[in-house]
């Protein structure tokens, strides 16, 4: 199966971790109501790279993965907020 | 040797207690916790241990802070921590210090130490302050060792734990047969041992899981005198 | 009649060692190292199986496990392939698929019908009239099986390993051999791995009459062994490829899932069969089976027989026949020349009759169909496709060695995503473009030379090792076979057609014209129409002729048709190898002996063991859950809730990080008192309650149900990585124990063993104590008004429990589980999410806007009810009884609220309460109907619609 690089602990299976969806800015708070449902309840589904949330179960620490949903290939992962030490 | 009918006078009781529920085994008080402390004869559980010996080590006391400011606490309580994430160190009196990930800590006892427990000491100097928090540490502790240890990690877990890829001081967090584990290896007593920690409500199951598997490779649960001289 | 040979060197049968089995019911007798077949071809025995659609008798046709002639069972096991199975002393082996035995298959006339049955018959016919479709369907159903299963066939479970390697090379013929030992010498870890019982590959057999290919085998496999980083695996396969280079070898002693840095596949290529009129006749086989006969087991594949070859590999089987003593009546090349002239002028020189330019128009079988009698050789014209019948000649033989290409055993690329290219001077598949630390040699890759196989493994094993970092220099490319090793078409049409394509499906060329013309004419539909390569060999032997054929109607070039996607498992893999030891992890709680000790019949909840109810001799299940209930409601009960989810939030921000993550308000809430919690989604929708106890200023200890526990704690650790607030989280779910007394004899009960119960107001919280050990004392009201959680640390919770049970002994404290603890909340009017919530129900629905404080700067939700908020509320749960003594049919969970005949609502939780002498539960309904009093309809499960009354969820105080 996929291996997966937690910055902290290194490469596993994929199996030790738990998806957390696309990593999304919300809109302003003071967005239309319209937004906001687009925001709640619609998804890009377009193949490209994305930044997903990603959880590594035995340690606890969720991080960020740079993914290409086309190939499946993960370019970087890093803690959040430590884009540019990735 | 006490009956488990009996009302429980010991405080604490082992996690794994329900895995040796109904055998006929020698129990007793290691650390003010319930322990089974002899499966078998001597020649059998020398056997044992030279081929995949496993103990129970959930008496030695623990102690855990989280936080970005555990690491300046510890030292500041004297001790000396690993440096890095994922690494482990081992103090003058064989108390063990892990630094799991980035922030926190995992501190154990060496065996026969109760009256110097540093575990007991920090637990005592412990304030609550600004990034520190304290974690209660009550996991089931396992010790392995035997030439037919790498035969188990490859059936209950994935990940390539040779020693080249598990190096000297480094500490592992991963899956067995499912369930998350803290793992390392440590040479003590001259005896290369394997250091292994579950959340408890899963310590029958790992035990049991260990234990069978050790089974088919003649080896099986000994005493944790075994492994540490202080409990012989 | 022994067809055995004289001793091979190297053969794979030990003449010592005798093995007696039975086939059909007569009595064999083989040796240690023979395969199934190779026994019974020895004993002269050729009819070997039936075939799947039109029951003909079939023999060996690839010996490779490229094809499934030879299906057997022993009665348990089934669909034992004969050509690799070993045979064994005692086995009692049948056919599958016949009806009355392999030689008097009953079902053996379907053939003479076959006209009848064209591809796809089963689509078209039996359908009208509908009331007979019944009875079709049963037959064909019957008849489209192969072997039976014995459903008393033990559970085997066969450990699965884990193993990982720098480099892991497939296939050990010369090719593998040689990248194997070229990535061995830098000392790197190697993994090589072969189906076959030994290694060699095609050195073991294709000989062309002489020794220096198993000579160069011994030599290779020598200079392994010297090598103790390289591991040589024997009779495992490579299964299938998984992401990251996860590739499982299969073998009978089960599955090990290596992990490979790089992956080499040397893995050769199958051997096609040409196509022509009763090509499946048993006596008729690939070239390489009869070489495999000959060499690895020593039987005589027949003794008098025609190559019949459409690339030069049929010269090298007909040296190898000759070199065994077998006749070559003559060599037919559909070509008209070979392409190298060296092994045609061996043959002449040994007195064999070659025909150019020909082609095997038809085999004639003997009386019964069980063996070759004659073939008629005709001349055949490439550029129409057709034989030329002027001139043809019938010549008597036993069988038949044909020989048309190769199509590389490239499965394990294809699932790793290697673009492929059609080569038209090799006329094979190769691959164009390997995904990174993937590599290709030998036959696979399109090299078909000797030297030029091993020179390749070596180029790969280098290209391997620069992949992985090693200081090697870049290695020479070594070029494609420079002539075509297989044939462009091998097709021989024929009028009255049975000349096979698909062995494993009984697909004639006709098929395929027939499938086009109605205008199943992409390879994808064209499969699953006739079902070619959907057999159990899955298209080792037929997939290729099936392009070209479907190219030449098409009027296309080969890479045009494409080819159909490669799945796992390259072999069939047996279930209890997928299944290895099976871990099926379980949470017990520390009191778990306890509760055993005092007859605890445990469930599941989530990966924890919870007591369920408490037996008692002489009482059901039902009964006994209504006792338990009753001590809780005149006494006290006690039960073991240790797997609900405790999580602390310390620190200077803990309040408002609660303020944030739920519905509710904390940042006044006063140290030891406690606070219902309510967590929605994004989306404003119901996920979890719980409690918050505050502690301490700076520490809320939070719980939950057991079952979101662990992903609650994730979302907050997610939450707290966006907001960065100066908080510490800890999940202490297995770090304390949890046990409720409850009832109104509770507070007794404890007065005994701990302080300041009597100033416990309900809902709060304080620190304690019992006997020395510490315990987090809660007052809560879930099940009972009179309700003491006590929260221990794990490892003494144990002792708490004792001494609580020895304190309440004389005052009827009974133990109580989880279904006792449903009923009990529904008593006491508590929904509970995920029970009487789903994944859209949003807190409005369920009555809980006390809950929430809208005035909050922001929580997790609030936006979306401050939208949701502004339309019409859609449904709403009520709580309802049914009539007073009601005694009929109970409605369950999940039956539908019916008005006017549409469906209204539906019901969450029911059960009686014998509290309340009622049937109580919880519903939704549409708006209009949740006024108190408001009579509604529930369907059961028969259809009858039963009343229910909305009351007020306080059932306990309605007495």
């Amino acid at each position: 199966m996929k291996l997966l690089t937690c910055p902290v602990n290194g490469t596993r299976p994929l199996s030790e971790f738990v998806f957390g969806g696309e990593l999304r800015q919300p809109p302003a708070a003071d967005c239309s109501d319209q937004v906001w449902a687009h925001y709640v309840h619609n998804r890009n589904g377009a193949p490209g790279l994305k930044q997903e949330w990603w959880y590594h179960a035995p340690s606890g620490t969720w991080f960020i993965a740079e993914r290409n949903t086309l190939t499946d290939q993960v370019i970087r992962t890093y803690l959040k907020g430590q884009e540019s030490q990735a | 040797m006490k009956l488990n009918s009996e009302m429980q006078t010991e405080k604490l009781m082992t996690p794994i207690a329900h895995a040796l529920h109904g055998q006929d085994l020698l129990w007793d008080d290691i650390n003010g916790m319930r322990q089974a402390t002899r499966f078998a004869t001597d020649e059998i559980e020398l056997a044992r241990k030279a081929v995949l010996g496993l103990a129970d080590a959930s008496a030695l006391r623990k102690f855990g802070v989280k936080g970005a400011n555990a690491a300046q606490w510890l030292q500041q309580q004297g001790l000396v921590i690993p440096e890095a994430a994922n690494r482990w160190v081992v103090s003058a009196a064989g108390c063990l210090i892990l630094r799991l990930g980035n922030t926190e800590f995992l501190i154990e006892d060496a065996a026969g130490t109760a009256t110097e427990s540093v575990c007991e000491r920090l637990s005592l100097a412990f304030s609550a302050q600004p990034g520190l928090y304290l974690v209660p540490h009550v996991e089931a502790a396992f010790v392995l060792s035997g030439t037919a240890v790498a035969q188990l990690f490859s059936e209950v877990c994935s990940i390539d734990l040779t020693r080249v890829a598990l190096g000297g001081k480094d500490v592992v967090m991963t899956q067995f047969a499912g369930v998350s584990v803290v793992l390392m290896h440590q040479d003590l007593e001259e005896e290369s041992l394997f250091r292994l920690w579950c959340d408890s409500s899963y310590g029958p199951y790992m035990w049991d899981v260990i234990a069978g598997i050790a089974h088919e490779h003649s080896g099986g649960p000994v005493g944790i005198g075994r492994y540490f001289s202080a409990y012989k | 009649m022994s067809a055995r040979l004289a001793n091979n060197k190297g053969e794979w049968i030990n003449r010592a060692a005798s093995v007696k089995f039975s086939y059909e019911g007569r009595e064999f007798s083989g040796f240690e190292g023979d395969s199934i077949s190779s026994a019974l071809w020895a004993s002269g025995e050729q009819v070997l199986g039936r075939s799947f659609k039109y029951h003909r008798p079939r023999g060996i046709l690839s010996l490779a496990n490229h094809d499934v002639n030879v299906m057997l069972t022993d009665g348990m096991d089934t669909n034992m392939r004969g050509d690799v199975v070993a045979v064994a002393e005692g086995m009692a082996l049948k056919a599958v698929n016949t009806d009355g035995g392999v030689k008097k298959d009953k079902s053996r006339f379907i053939d003479s019908i076959s006209p009848l049955l064209p591809v796809g018959f089963y689509y078209k016919a039996f359908h009208t009239p509908k009331r007979f479709f019944p009875f079709w369907e049963n037959i064909i159903r019957k008849a489209a099986g192969l072997g039976v299963v014995n459903f008393n066939y033990p559970r085997i479970t066969k450990p699965k390993l884990h193993e990982h390697c720098d480099v892991l090379v497939i296939g050990a013929g010369a090719t593998g051999l040689s990248a194997a030992l070229e990535a061995g010498a830098s000392g790197l870890r190697v993994i090589i791995a072969d189906e076959n019982a030994q290694a060699g590959g095609s050195l073991g057999f294709d000989w062309a009459g002489g020794q220096e290919s198993s000579t160069l085998r011994e030599q290779l496999l020598a200079r392994l062994a010297q090598l103790p980083n390289v591991s040589l695996r024997l009779g495992a396969y490579a299964a299938g490829y998984y992401p990251d280079h996860l590739i499982p070898l299969v073998s009978k002693a089960g599955m090990v899932k290596v992990r490979a840095r790089s992956v080499i596949m040397a893995s050769g290529a199958f051997e096609q069969p040409p196509v022509f009129r009763n090509n499946d006749i048993p006596g008729v086989m690939l070239g390489s089976a009869a070489q495999r006969l000959m060499h690895r087991y020593s039987v005589l594949p027949f003794s008098n027989g025609v190559v019949f070859t459409a690339n030069d590999y049929g010269y090298r089987v007909a040296l190898d026949l000759l070199q065994a003593g077998v006749k070559v009546a003559a060599l037919v090349d559909l070509r008209e020349r070979a392409e190298e002239s060296a092994l045609p002028d061996q043959l002449l020189k040994r007195g064999v009759k070659i025909i150019p330019a020909s082609c095997i128009y038809e085999v004639q079988a003997n009386a019964d169909k069980s063996g070759v009698k004659s073939v008629t050789i005709a001349s055949y014209d490439s550029a129409s496709n057709e034989a030329q019948l002027h001139d043809k000649i019938t010549l008597a033989c036993d069988g038949v060695a044909m020989c048309a290409g190769w199509v590389p055993t490239a499965n394990l690329l294809y699932q790793a995503g290697t673009q492929m290219r059609y080569d038209y001077g090799v006329h094979q598949f190769v691959p164009q473009r390997l995904p990174a630390g993937m590599f290709a040699a030998g036959r696979v890759n399109g090299v078909y030379e000797l030297n030029d196989k091993m020179a390749d493994g070596v180029r790969a094993a280098r290209l391997a090792l620069r992949h992985l970092g090693q200081e090697v220099a870049e290695p020479a490319t070594v070029a494609l076979a420079a002539t075509a090793q297989s044939h462009a078409y091998p097709i021989v049409p024929h009028p009255k057609g049975k000349n096979f394509v698909d062995f494993d499906e009984d697909i004639q060329v006709k098929d395929f014209i027939n499938a086009a013309k109605e205008g199943f004419d992409n390879i994808e539909l064209m499969k699953r129409f006739t079902t070619v390569g959907m057999g159990p060999s899955q298209g080792k032997h037929s997939n290729m002729n099936a392009i070209r054929i479907l190219a030449r109607v098409r009027g296309v070039p080969v890479e045009q048709i494409g080819t159909t996607t490669s799945r796992p498992f390259f072999h069939p893999t047996p279930i209890g190898h997928l299944a290895g030891r099976g871990f099926h992890p379980h949470r017990l709680t520390p009191l778990h002996d306890a509760n055993l000790q005092l007859g605890a019949v445990m469930t599941d909840v989530g990966a924890w063991k919870r007591a369920a109810y408490y037996q008692v001799p002489g009482l059901n299940v039902a009964q006994t859950v209504l006792a338990e209930v009753e001590a809780v409601r005149k006494q006290a009960g006690i039960i073991d809730s240790s797997s609900f989810g405790k999580i602390e939030v310390h620190g200077n921000e803990a309040a408002l990080f609660l303020e944030r993550f739920f519905t509710g308000r904390y940042a006044d809430q006063a140290v030891g008192e406690s606070r219902y919690t309510l967590l929605l989604d994004e989306a404003g929708v119901v996920v979890d309650d719980g409690l918050a106890h505050r502690l301490d200023e700076k520490l809320f200890y939070l719980s939950s149900g057991t079952s979101n526990a662990a992903a609650v704690y994730r979302e907050m650790q997610r939450w707290q990585q966006i907001w960065q607030l100066d908080i510490g989280l800890v999940n202490v779910t297995g770090a304390y124990a949890a046990i409720n007394i409850a009832g109104p004899l509770a507070r007794q009960i404890l007065s005994g063993l701990m302080q300041g119960l009597d100033q416990l107001q309900p809902g709060s919280a304080c620190l304690s104590e019992i006997a020395g050990v510490p315990v987090r004392l809660l007052r809560v009201a879930f099940v009972s008004d009179f309700t003491y959680e006590l929260h221990i640390p794990t490892p003494q919770a144990s002792f708490v429990w004792q001494r609580v049970m020895a304190a309440g002994q004389g005052l009827g404290l009974k133990p109580f589980g989880t279904d006792a603890q449903r009923l009990l909340r529904l008593e006491m009017g508590h929904a509970m999410p995920g029970i009487d919530t789903d994944g859209l129900t949003n807190p409005f629905e369920i009555g809980a806007d006390h809950a929430l404080a809208l005035d909050k700067p922001d929580f997790i939700g609030k936006r979306s009810l401050q939208i949701i908020a502004k339309r019409p509320l859609k449904k709403a749960l009520v709580a309802f009884a049914l009539a007073p003594g009601y005694a009929g049919e109970i409605p369950l969970e999940c039956n539908l609220v019916i008005r006017d005949g549409d469906i209204d609502g539906r019901v969450t939780s029911i059960a009686y309460s014998d509290t309340v002498k009622r049937v109580i539960g919880f519903a939704y309904v549409s708006p209009q109907q949740q006024a108190l009093g408001t009579v509604f309809q529930i369907r059961t499960d028969s259809g009858a619609l039963v009343a229910a009354t909305v009351v007020d969820s306080h059932f306990l105080e309605a007495q």
